[in-house]
């Protein structure tokens, strides 16, 4: 029994490192609608942002930011100058989704021609694991886990007790009306992009310091396990988001006991479920976005 | 009427002299077509492919074959090429899965000028890839270790190094010699690692060893911490164990910060390539792995003529990275089969891969009046005096059965942090026939 106790604990980090991700994606799509397929390349980006700031004495912290940093600029920077157009266009998401899938492999492919295929690895102390009663966490992953938790409250905060949230949830449930009513769209899409890269830059340096090291195609896996968080908890539901990971990163940890091989299983298992059984997701609604 | 019998005759024979002859030079031009057929002449090149994983989880794979391929093709150069040919290698990349590799073998078999052979392909493609290269009666020599190709038939097919079958089962063997009764399974879950885990179970069960847990990790997670925590409450002296570097690499870190006191690591010869050192080596530190990691690999002697030719030669291409191949087997085994092949053409006085294909095994055979050369200079200086060679390369030597297998010895060996890519000390070596009994 203690196993499964160690388990749900291993989950839990597993969660908070899938919900700064799925959050951040599920952010962009309520916004824009762009299932952005990308995002695991920025994540990548990231961690290579935050190696050469560690390399420089940046710290933890310091990485963590410059990570976050790059997410940050480099989404606003791919929505502003890609995807943008193809959504003023009116592409269907299909068109958008192909796009979004080129971007990811044109950015994969580029790194990996700057830094080529070796692997690369943040240079920081090992650390043993401590006891929390059952559970055993390191440093690091008591620091992603708090992050986590912190960026979650922060988002949440943002959204549902500020101006700036509300102008963003009135963007994602309906630009066009929200543009009527005088909220600068363009600029609540900007913000929204920001953030979002933000936490994906986050979860990008959070996944290569638990992983121990990374190679430019590091966030592909991640990414598909990011996006089954996303969808089984609402896509375009932040919080949803939150739930999904949970629901995701402590199933598969707690499946792993009894059978390691279908750990990865566990996730679209739960992801075709929930879409059989409610398409919108846990705490989606059936019209999860119009305009 | 004599008269229309001599025209008869003389038409005839006129008719037949011209069959003869024109037979005789269609034969000619056959031959010639066929020998020449990738390689009209001698100013032309010829090709080997390198049909390997360059990109995705096992990219290392296709450098870990591409550059000793260009190390021995400028050997083979430098010494005057093949017939007069100059060789060159070309990459062709499989991406370790038949969807893209299937495509990719046909457009190198079918586009490729010149092309004699084709070292792989590797365990991810070979499957479906074999018979294509088969098919196009190219000569190949895959990196699969793969069981279902033990008894094989193709002719084309020639597998210089052991298969798995033979690593799992000398990994057993070494471990059991090392004292060690009690272990823990832990691998990928490739294909291609399936074929090590039931016969290293049945050997070391024989031996009177206990699998204390045995793990399959799916690749790509974020975490295997459930898995390691389950590796350490099973109290295993080692661990033995295959996977891709990212998911080892993850995975050793995650028991790294679970215990004081890692287990040792046992692996088979998947564990001693240079990208899967790197991975681990940067999760849980170079000199923490070094002091416990010990790989059953095919034997060579990492040292002798062959040896040292192929480092020097390896160190001189011009690629991102050389130095990592230094002390890896199946580098070994590529430069080593580029110089089989060239040294087969040479012996069957053609590039055709057809004519040449037999003299594959008759430059490596075991025969009492054969001189053994360790180099493509040595071996082509033997047959241009007209004896017959058995090349015994940096991979030691070479010896295929009836299924162009090539059973080999075994060692256990340890890498040490010295030198760029780390040094090799061999701890015990495991003979065919101590593996034969067990298998």
């Amino acid at each position: 029994m203690q196993i499964y106790y160690q388990a749900f604990g291993f989950g839990i980090v597993t969660a908070a490192l899938l919900a700064v991700g799925a959050v951040g994606f599920t952010l962009q799509f309520a916004v824009s609608n762009v299932f952005n397929l990308a995002y695991g390349s920025v994540m990548v980006v990231a961690m290579y942002a935050a190696y050469v700031s560690l390399n420089h004495g940046a710290g933890l912290w310091g990485a963590l930011a410059v990570g976050g940093i790059t997410g940050s600029v480099l989404s606003y920077l791919i929505n502003r100058l890609v995807y943008r157009h193809f959504v003023r266009k009116q592409a269907n998401r299909f068109t958008i989704v192909l796009v979004t899938l080129a971007v990811a492999l044109m950015m994969a492919n580029l790194l990996e021609g700057i830094v080529g295929d070796n692997f690369f690895s943040y240079q920081l102390p090992t650390q043993i694991a401590y006891a929390f009663g059952p559970f055993r966490f390191t440093n690091y992953e008591t620091i992603i886990v708090g992050v986590a938790v912190v960026a979650m409250v922060a988002v949440q905060a943002l959204l549902r007790g500020t101006k700036l949230g509300s102008a963003m949830r009135a963007t994602a449930e309906n630009s066009d009306l929200a543009g009527n009513c005088g909220v600068p769209t363009d600029r609540m899409e900007d913000i929204a992009w920001l953030i979002s890269g933000f936490l994906c830059g986050l979860a990008g340096v959070s996944l290569a310091l638990t992983i121990g090291q990374f190679t430019p195609t590091t966030g592909n896996v991640f990414l598909v396990t990011i996006i089954a968080a996303a969808v089984v908890g609402g896509v375009g539901r932040p919080v949803g988001a939150i739930l999904g990971a949970l629901i995701v990163g402590v199933s598969e940890e707690i499946v792993a006991v009894p059978a390691s091989e279908y750990q990865v299983v566990v996730g679209f298992a739960l992801l075709i479920l929930v879409l059989l059984l409610r398409p919108q997701g846990i705490l989606g609604t059936a019209q999860v976005r119009s305009g | 009427m004599a008269t229309q019998m001599k025209v008869s005759r003389w038409s005839r024979f006129v008719a037949s002299a011209l069959l003869v002859v024109g037979g005789t030079l269609l034969a000619s031009f056959g031959t010639a077509g066929a020998s020449g057929a990738r390689a009209k002449s001698s100013s032309v090149p010829l090709t080997v492919g390198v049909f390997s994983s360059f990109s995705g989880a096992n990219a290392s794979f296709g450098p870990e074959s591409y550059d000793p391929c260009l190390a021995a093709a400028a050997i083979v150069n430098s010494d005057g090429g093949v017939l007069g040919h100059q060789l060159t290698c070309k990459a062709a990349d499989s991406r370790g899965d038949p969807v893209d590799g299937v495509p990719e073998a046909h457009k190198l078999a079918s586009t490729t000028s010149n092309l004699v052979g084709v070292i792989g392909p590797d365990g991810g493609t070979a499957p479906t890839v074999v018979p294509i290269f088969g098919a196009a009666h190219l000569p190949m020599f895959p990196t699969t270790g793969s069981s279902e190709f033990n008894r094989q038939t193709d002719k084309y097919f020639w597998r210089v190094l052991p298969p798995d079958v033979a690593t799992a089962t000398a990994l057993a063997i070494a471990a059991h010699g090392a004292g060690i009764t009690r272990v823990a399974s832990v691998f990928g879950d490739a294909a291609t690692n399936e074929t090590n885990i039931v016969p290293f179970a049945n050997a070391f069960k024989k031996l009177g060893g206990k699998i204390a847990i045995s793990l399959v990790l799916p690749s790509g997670q974020p975490s295997y911490s459930t898995q390691a925590a389950q590796v350490l409450a099973a109290h295993p002296q080692a661990i033995v164990t295959e996977a891709d570097p990212q998911t080892e690499a993850t995975f050793m870190k995650d028991l790294q910060q679970l215990t004081h006191k890692l287990p040792l690591i046992y692996g088979t010869s998947g564990t001693q390539y240079a990208a899967w050192t790197s991975a681990v080596g940067l999760a849980i530190g170079a000199k923490l792995l070094a002091s416990i990691h010990y790989t059953a690999t095919p034997f060579s002697p990492f040292s002798g003529v062959a040896y040292k030719l192929f480092k020097s030669s390896l160190l001189k291409t011009h690629t991102s990275n050389p130095a990592q191949f230094e002390t890896d087997i199946f580098a070994m085994a590529a430069f080593d089969t580029v110089n089989i092949m060239a040294l087969a053409m040479i012996e069957a006085k053609s590039t055709n891969p057809v004519v040449y294909n037999p003299f594959i095994e008759k430059v490596t055979e075991l025969n009492a009046k054969a001189v053994v050369v360790n180099t493509f200079a040595q071996g082509k200086a033997a047959l241009a005096t007209g004896k017959s060679i058995r090349y015994v390369g940096a991979t030691g030597s070479v010896v295929f059965n009836k299924y162009h297998n090539s059973p080999g010895e075994f060692a256990l060996v340890k890498y040490t942090t010295k030198g760029a890519s780390g040094a090799v000390q061999v701890v015990k070596l495991i003979s065919t026939a101590e593996i034969s009994k067990l298998s």
